[in-house]
């Protein structure tokens, strides 16, 4: 069942305080957290969040096309690495 | 020579072959001409016949594998090509294989360590750097942090920010 839209997204506060004042003193700087379930507002844009997926917190710059997501959502508790390896013809784009 | 996909089983009783895509251009396998499988630590070169795309997968139909049984033979192999077949990357776009084994940079202090590995995520890679006392570090692949890639000289130069390397 979806959450209700009176109550609003859930946001951790801790997480969200930490923005804030980086918002407010214009710093970027990258905040670990463990807050999975929280979901991404407009003010996260831009900054880097590191995510704990359960074994190390995976760094995820939030864009814009991240707001209303959780932050769970990108850093994958359960790796799958891929066939191919080193050998793959893949490509690493930096955003 | 450079992985392309991976052969999972025969497709049809014509000799067809299911291939898993293993590039970040699956749309490469219609532009070639021939590719080349290992064989007993040997080379052999296929030409393509013809080529069906679907999300995942490829039907490959090489040249001379007419049967089931012939192209039982294939099965999980991989499906290779040279380098010089390899797409040119775009702007801001590296080879994971150019990546590995880079030496990371800090702006100010100087060396942190080597890639090790570069993990992809749906937001943004991750580059995982191994420092000299073995310990390892994420660097997102963003151009806030990385500032600069030298595929020749396997450099890359990053601006380490508050909270990054902790």
């Amino acid at each position: 069942m979806a959450r209700s839209v009176k109550k609003g997204p859930y946001i951790d506060v801790a997480l969200d305080k930490k923005i804030e004042k980086l918002n407010k003193d214009n710093k970027k700087a990258v905040i670990k957290t463990w807050a999975r379930r929280s979901t991404i507002p407009p003010e996260f844009v831009g900054h880097t969040i590191a995510v704990h997926n359960g074994l190390k917190f995976i760094p995820i710059y939030i864009s814009e096309n991240m707001v209303g997501h959780k932050l769970g959502e990108f850093a994958p508790s359960r790796t799958f690495r891929g066939h191919g390896g080193k050998l793959a013809e893949r490509m690493s784009r930096v955003k | 020579m450079y992985i392309i996909g991976k052969v999972i089983k025969p497709h049809g009783i014509h000799g067809e072959l299911k291939v898993n895509i293993i590039t970040s251009y699956p749309e490469h396998f219609q532009e070639l001409e021939q590719v080349f499988v290992k064989e007993e630590s040997k080379w052999q070169a296929y030409s393509i016949d013809e080529v069906k795309r679907s999300d995942r997968f490829v039907l490959l139909k090489l040249d001379d594998i007419d049967s089931l049984e012939e192209a039982e033979n294939f099965r999980n192999h991989f499906i290779y090509i040279p380098e010089n077949e390899l797409k040119t990357p775009e702007k801001d776009e590296y080879f994971i294989h150019d990546l590995i084994d880079m030496d990371v940079y800090d702006e100010n202090s100087g060396y942190i360590g080597k890639i090790k590995e570069v993990m992809q995520y749906t937001s943004n890679d991750v580059y995982v750097i191994k420092t000299p006392d073995e310990v390892d570090k994420l660097v997102p692949a963003v151009k806030d942090i990385v500032r600069r890639i030298d595929i020749k000289q396997k450099r890359m130069t990053i601006r380490v920010i508050e909270g990054l390397l902790d």
